[in-house]
């Protein structure tokens, strides 16, 4: 009996808030956008991992001080002819995190793109945070880290160098998505928009009290 | 205060805010620079201005309606031109604004309206009903007689004109009495009811074939409206009873009649609902003969199967007949229509595309007999290995047995592997950061995805298998995320193959 069960993990429904965010990965093809996703949600990592087909769906869920966040994380496929796809994915989604390859400048520019593309199109209030994959190869590097960091200040990102082999950063990244997300009444906050005002309520009934009555 | 209401004087452009000193150079500036917009609708006044002039001051030379047309018309595109030239693109999407709904009013106004209607249109049918009396006079003057007790006549003297056109009454243009509402039209408003197409409109289990109205003969003998000229008795009504009998006549036709596409859509239907009937039972009769059970007989899945090979071709010619109908006849159906029926077959082909994958894979006889034995042998070693097992665990436990009542070093020996299992969980909390829940994640199931080409299509199948999957854990959140993403993307798919339509 002693051996199982392994740590106790804090139940979410106790504590606090639960808080559910969708959250899409976007980058050039072999990036390690899978990767990075099946490292924080499963924690393995696969040396040779099949390039995904369509979109990959995975959740996890995070405990910060006392609030549960759940993620419900869809990661895209990065290859071409699957573009069509993303906007779907990213356009209801409160985070995104871009992910391009430290050893491409290419995928820099791809991610760049993104990026651009996420200001654009996807919700005004969305949290994007740039990941700089493959941090484990940092002697073929081709895109320094300062170019990076300066571009992801220019356009307040967040910004981090990751490893999905070594799993360096790679909680770190979702936990500071999770620290940024606005916690309050998260969830359907996207609905709540776009509702503009009902003048006719059946609510709103005249008062009774008056002059002449 | 004073630096942001400074005070401008001058002859100010009121678009531009310069100064242009003296009152004909802002005019000019005015007219150059700023009048483009306004000029079309200027002009539009100015043309119809004069062209009033021209009118009163009597020049009869110049067709003014005809040349005000032309002229107003190049004007107003003109004006769309201009109105034409920002691009909505430069605009931020708008939010809603305050909204108010005026369904109830709307419905208030028609449902007075439409019960108007209905009250005419029954007390219409009334009247047609004592006038269809058999028992009726048919003689001329007690004829006129009990067709005034049935409705009162409107005085002659009362109505100098026709109460629908207002043709004057007189030597040439006589009055006529509906013999529905009373009221008195000339020989051009009044239309012959056939008095079977009555029998029709008040019974309608009467049979009728044959014109409800007779043309307007030249003629005007009509005192005695019984006798016909043409040979059918028929009777005297003004065009507005007309219009309320006919909009009656055609609800009531479209109440017992369906359009042929109605009746094919329902036969449709019919098929896609048989053919969900079977499913459920085919399903997982099949997953049952693949994995080599014998529950189900081979032959009952065989039948199931051709029996939903049926109903899919069925479906498949219905719902392309449905998409071609109407398409070859001259005045081509509204696009509305031909919406429908595209979404129709979509429909079907969707439906037929979500359940077909069941059907392909029906293994052949010989390999349901193999995988049948190779399951029982199966069945049989295991049932023979938990034997094995057994006896085994009974050995053991002697054996422990007669080390306990030996041995203490054995005592020591699980002490150690506590500590190391101990150890061992302190390691897998300090690697998760002790703040991640257990995550999930649907295996992946390629092949049958990888087989289809468009990407869409593609996705939707990946999500329908991670639904399966996600069903399978019970992760009741992710089937419902998962299954809001598959309506988006079906939504999606649909839109798609909707441009691509009417692309093509």
């Amino acid at each position: 009996m002693a051996g199982r069960g392994g740590a106790q993990r804090p139940n979410g429904a106790t504590q606090g808030k639960i808080c559910q965010f969708k959250l899409v990965l976007l980058g050039e093809s072999a990036v390690g956008k899978s990767s990075l996703v099946l490292r924080f949600v499963k924690g393995q990592f696969h040396e040779y991992q099949e390039s995904t087909i369509g979109a990959a769906f995975l959740t996890q869920t995070v405990c910060l001080d006392d609030t549960t966040v759940k993620f419900e994380i869809w990661d895209t496929a990065g290859q071409e002819r699957y573009h069509s796809l993303a906007p779907m994915y990213y356009r209801g989604a409160q985070a995104a995190i871009v992910v391009y390859d430290i050893t491409s400048q290419d995928t820099f520019g791809r991610a760049k793109t993104w990026v651009k593309e996420l200001q654009r199109q996807a919700s005004p209030n969305i949290v994007i945070a740039l990941a700089g994959n493959k941090a484990d190869l940092a002697n073929k590097r081709m895109v320094e880290y300062e170019e990076a960091q300066a571009y992801a200040e220019e356009n307040s990102l967040l910004f981090m160098e990751t490893s999905a082999k070594t799993a360096m950063n790679v909680n770190d990244i979702f936990l500071a998505i999770a620290k940024k997300l606005p916690k309050s009444d998260a969830g359907n906050a996207n609905q709540q928009r776009q509702q503009g005002v009902r003048l006719n309520n059946e609510q709103t009934q005249p008062s009774e009290s008056g002059c002449c009555k | 205060m004073a630096t942001t209401t400074e005070i401008i004087e001058g002859f100010l452009c009121p678009m531009c805010m310069k100064d242009f000193g003296t009152v004909t150079l802002l005019q000019h500036h005015f007219e150059d620079a700023h009048t483009s917009e306004d000029k079309a609708v200027f002009q539009q006044l100015k043309g119809f201005f004069d062209k009033a002039k021209k009118k009163i001051m009597g020049d009869k030379d110049t067709n003014p309606f005809i040349e005000q047309n032309s002229s107003s018309g190049g004007d107003v595109t003109n004006y769309s031109q201009g109105l034409s030239g920002y691009d909505s693109s430069w605009w931020e999407p708008q939010d809603f604004g305050a909204s108010q709904s005026h369904l109830d009013f709307f419905k208030s106004i028609r449902g007075a309206r439409v019960d108007h209607f209905v009250v005419e249109t029954n007390k219409l049918l009334i009247r047609l009903d004592k006038l269809l009396n058999p028992d009726a006079p048919t003689e001329p003057k007690r004829r006129k007689a009990f067709e005034m007790s049935v409705v009162r006549w409107i005085p002659d003297r009362e109505v100098p004109a026709c109460l629908r056109c207002a043709r004057s009454f007189g030597l040439m243009t006589r009055r006529h009495h509906c013999r529905l509402c009373g009221g008195i039209i000339c020989d051009r408003c009044s239309q012959f009811l056939t008095l079977s197409f009555a029998q029709k409109l008040v019974n309608p289990a009467f049979c009728f074939e044959g014109e409800g109205f007779l043309k307007r003969s030249g003629s005007n003998t009509s005192l005695n409206s019984l006798m016909s000229t043409e040979g059918e008795p028929h009777m005297r009504i003004c065009a507005d009873c007309r219009q309320l009998l006919e909009r009656r006549d055609s609800m009531t036709e479209l109440r017992n009649t369906k359009p042929p596409i109605v009746q094919l859509y329902e036969k449709m239907k019919m098929c896609i609902e048989e053919a969900e009937n079977i499913l459920p039972q085919y399903l997982p009769m099949v997953d049952s003969l693949s994995q080599g059970e014998a529950v189900h007989s081979y032959r009952d899945a065989q039948i199931l199967r051709t029996k939903l090979v049926k109903l899919y071709e069925a479906i498949d010619q219905l719902s392309k007949r449905i998409l071609l109908f109407g398409l070859d006849t001259d005045p081509q159906p509204n696009p509305k229509q031909v919406y429908l029926q595209k979404a129709i077959r979509m429909y079907a082909s969707n439906f037929m595309q979500e359940n077909l994958m069941g059907l392909q894979n029906l293994l052949s006889e010989d390999e349901v007999k193999r995988l049948q034995e190779v399951r029982k042998a199966e069945i049989q070693r295991k049932i023979a290995a938990e034997r094995q097992a057994a006896m085994e665990a009974q050995e053991r436990e002697r054996q422990q047995r007669e080390q306990a009542s030996s041995a203490e070093a054995s005592g020591c020996r699980s002490e150690a592997s506590g500590v190391k299992s101990q150890g061992h969980r302190r390691q897998e909390s300090t690697a998760s950061n002790g703040s991640l829940g257990k995550g999930w994640k649907p295996e992946g199931e390629i092949e049958h995805a990888s087989r289809i080409n468009d990407p869409m299509l593609q996705q939707i199948e990946i999500i329908r298998g991670y639904i399966r999957q996600a069903k399978q854990a019970q992760r009741m959140d992710e089937v419902t995320m998962l299954e809001q993403n598959l309506r988006e993307l079906q939504l999606e798919f649909t839109r798609q193959r909707q441009a691509q339509g009417d692309l093509s």
